[in-house]
């Protein structure tokens, strides 16, 4: 039977070629000769296998590609256990992948990273609302159906929850948050485990702070906590997750969490003007960062030896010194932070007119290629995860009856 | 054991064709399968080292000869008057003419590395096979591997349905 309908069409040379370079030196591939080697080749084994694929780069279109050049090849990509190895072999950071947003003009996901790329043409601005993305799941809103869809851009599952019927939409703002509920601290790989939604709604009038938990284990929105908070409501920002508690911007320059744990809400005044984006800290700790001319301020909450927590300024960064000189003196001071990648610990900046994304443990910068004004980005990581069908074998079994 | 200038511990590695190669004790614990062989005292006169043939095994030796820190004759020599940063690029280009092999010889390499547990040469086999799979189409890569595209075209459609985020 023949095996050429596959991948040489047109569709899929965009797999085989265009996300990557090519070799410098092709001729070095076999050692001198021709890329089509004529002679038979023993395949290295199994063990050695697995050796080599270790070592391919984080970006789930290379696991991807290695899993469909046969189906031997697959089973050892798809394997739980290899897969696993592979997200230790790289540090257990998942790559950043792209990023949601709510910014009219541009597709709602902007990639960033080769080989991955989603079809939002469907998904209209104003239609579709990103809320938040964690754990290889994104929380969207769609303003005309009033439902929530908490969609895994990598495997393709789609699931729609109802609103929380107790959101009276009319007279509230509200944000959500989307986790992964299977209680384990290895997040790299949660596309099948069940998960959390939780919706945050403030009400103009009252002041009145609301939030409820939707859980796919029960399929149904938990009980209501409120709290009244001065002067401010949930602001439509991306979320923070610490442990059990969720962590949402107000639009008055404090903090909003909700103990997921205790189902309890309080706020938490933050000392500083102008926009920021809530981070974690290196040792586990909230924080948030915020831009003062072309300074990244850190700050994070500790608690002092009599227990009361305050803020310590912890750090900053001094953006001319890593940006271009060139894109310093053409950004007329719009300096925003607009996202945070908490499992990959990267922060996006906006520097007019492109995004720029920190890493902080290397302080390695790169530029988003598609430039926009974005207020807010919702940053979306993965390691790359078999979808249900083709993931097959006791392995997707295994996950599946353990969620 | 063999004993050689300035005090050196010599020791001996066999190949199974039969072939024996003297070699620094410290150039034969780049290998950590080795190390633990003779920290066991499991390697008295001669190590027979299975599987690897008398020219992958005079290569490994040869890498490891290069990468063997300081104690190699060539290792004492250049750190005393080079700098580190500028031995480390001598490494980087050594490397890459090391491993301009052809792909069975490189494969051969790889399973050495890995029976031997060598670890900077395994990750340095097995980079080259990832850059040559990445740079390479999925047809080329089958190719270079001998091995053959066994999806029907209906599992096909389904890796495309369910891998949308590839296709676009």
């Amino acid at each position: 039977m023949s095996r050429q309908h596959f991948f040489p069409n047109p569709q899929t040379e965009t797999l085989d070629r265009h996300h990557f370079p090519q070799s410098p030196n092709p001729g070095e591939l076999a050692g001198g000769r021709s890329r089509a080697d004529p002679s038979p080749l023993q395949l290295p084994p199994d063990d050695l296998l697995r050796e080599i694929l270790l070592r391919l780069p984080p970006e789930p279109i290379h696991l991807f590609r290695a899993s469909v050049v046969s189906k031997h090849w697959r089973s050892l990509v798809h394997d739980a256990r290899f897969r696993r190895r592979f997200r230790e072999f790289h540090g257990g950071t998942p790559p950043v992948l792209g990023f949601f947003h709510n910014q009219l003009g541009h597709s709602l996901f902007v990639p960033t990273s080769g080989g991955f790329a989603l079809s939002t043409a469907s998904m209209r601005h104003g239609e579709w609302r990103t809320l938040d993305c964690r754990h290889g799941r994104a929380l969207l809103h769609n303003n005309r159906t009033r439902t929530l869809l908490v969609w895994d851009p990598m495997t393709g599952d789609e699931r729609y929850l109802p609103f929380p019927t107790q959101a009276h939409l009319e007279i509230v703002q509200y944000d959500g948050a989307v986790l992964c509920a299977a209680g384990h601290s290895d997040h790299g790989d949660c596309h099948w485990c069940p998960f959390l939604v939780a919706f945050v709604f403030s009400n103009h009038r009252d002041l009145i702070t609301s939030a409820c938990v939707y859980s796919s284990e029960t399929g149904v929105w938990g009980e209501i906590t409120s709290i009244h908070i001065r002067d401010s409501i949930v602001d439509a920002s991306p979320t923070a997750l610490l442990g059990s508690t969720l962590y949402w911007l107000s639009e008055n320059d404090s903090i909003i969490e909700l103990d997921l744990d205790k189902n309890s809400l309080d706020f938490i005044e933050v000392p500083y003007a102008g926009q920021i984006i809530i981070i974690l800290i290196e040792d586990g700790g909230l924080g948030f960062a915020g831009v003062d001319q072309f300074s990244l301020h850190f700050w994070s909450r500790a608690a002092s030896i009599d227990g009361v927590r305050s803020w310590t300024h912890r750090r900053v960064i001094d953006l001319e010194k890593l940006l271009a000189p060139e894109v310093v003196a053409a950004c007329m001071n719009r300096v925003f932070p607009v996202g945070y990648a908490e499992d990959a610990n990267v922060i996006f900046i906006y520097v007019y007119p492109s995004i720029y994304m920190i890493h902080l443990n290397s302080m390695h910068i790169e530029e988003v290629s598609e430039k926009g004004t974005y207020w807010f980005v919702f940053p979306y990581t993965s390691f790359y995860t078999p979808g249900i069908t083709t993931g097959g074998g006791d392995d997707q079994a295994v996950l599946l009856n353990g969620s | 054991m063999a004993t050689r200038e300035a005090g050196k511990k010599m020791i001996m590695l066999k190949s199974p064709d039969g072939m024996e190669f003297e070699v620094e004790e410290a150039v034969a614990m780049e290998s950590q399968t080795i190390r633990k062989m003779i920290e066991d005292d499991c390697a008295d006169t001669a190590i027979l080292i299975p599987n690897i043939n008398s020219k992958i095994l005079s290569r490994v030796i040869e890498y490891c000869n290069k990468h063997v820190p300081t104690t190699g004759a060539t290792g004492a020599a250049a750190s005393d008057t080079v700098a580190p940063a500028a031995l480390a690029e001598d490494l980087k280009i050594w490397d890459a003419e090391f491993i301009k092999v052809n792909r069975a010889t490189r494969f051969d390499l790889i399973q050495a590395a890995s029976y031997l547990n060598i670890k900077g040469l395994l990750d340095l086999t097995s980079q080259t096979t990832i850059d040559t799979i990445s740079d390479n189409s999925l047809e080329e890569i089958r190719s270079f591997l001998s091995t053959k595209n066994d999806y029907l075209p209906e599992e096909e459609q389904t890796i495309r349905r369910e891998n949308q985020w590839a296709f676009q």
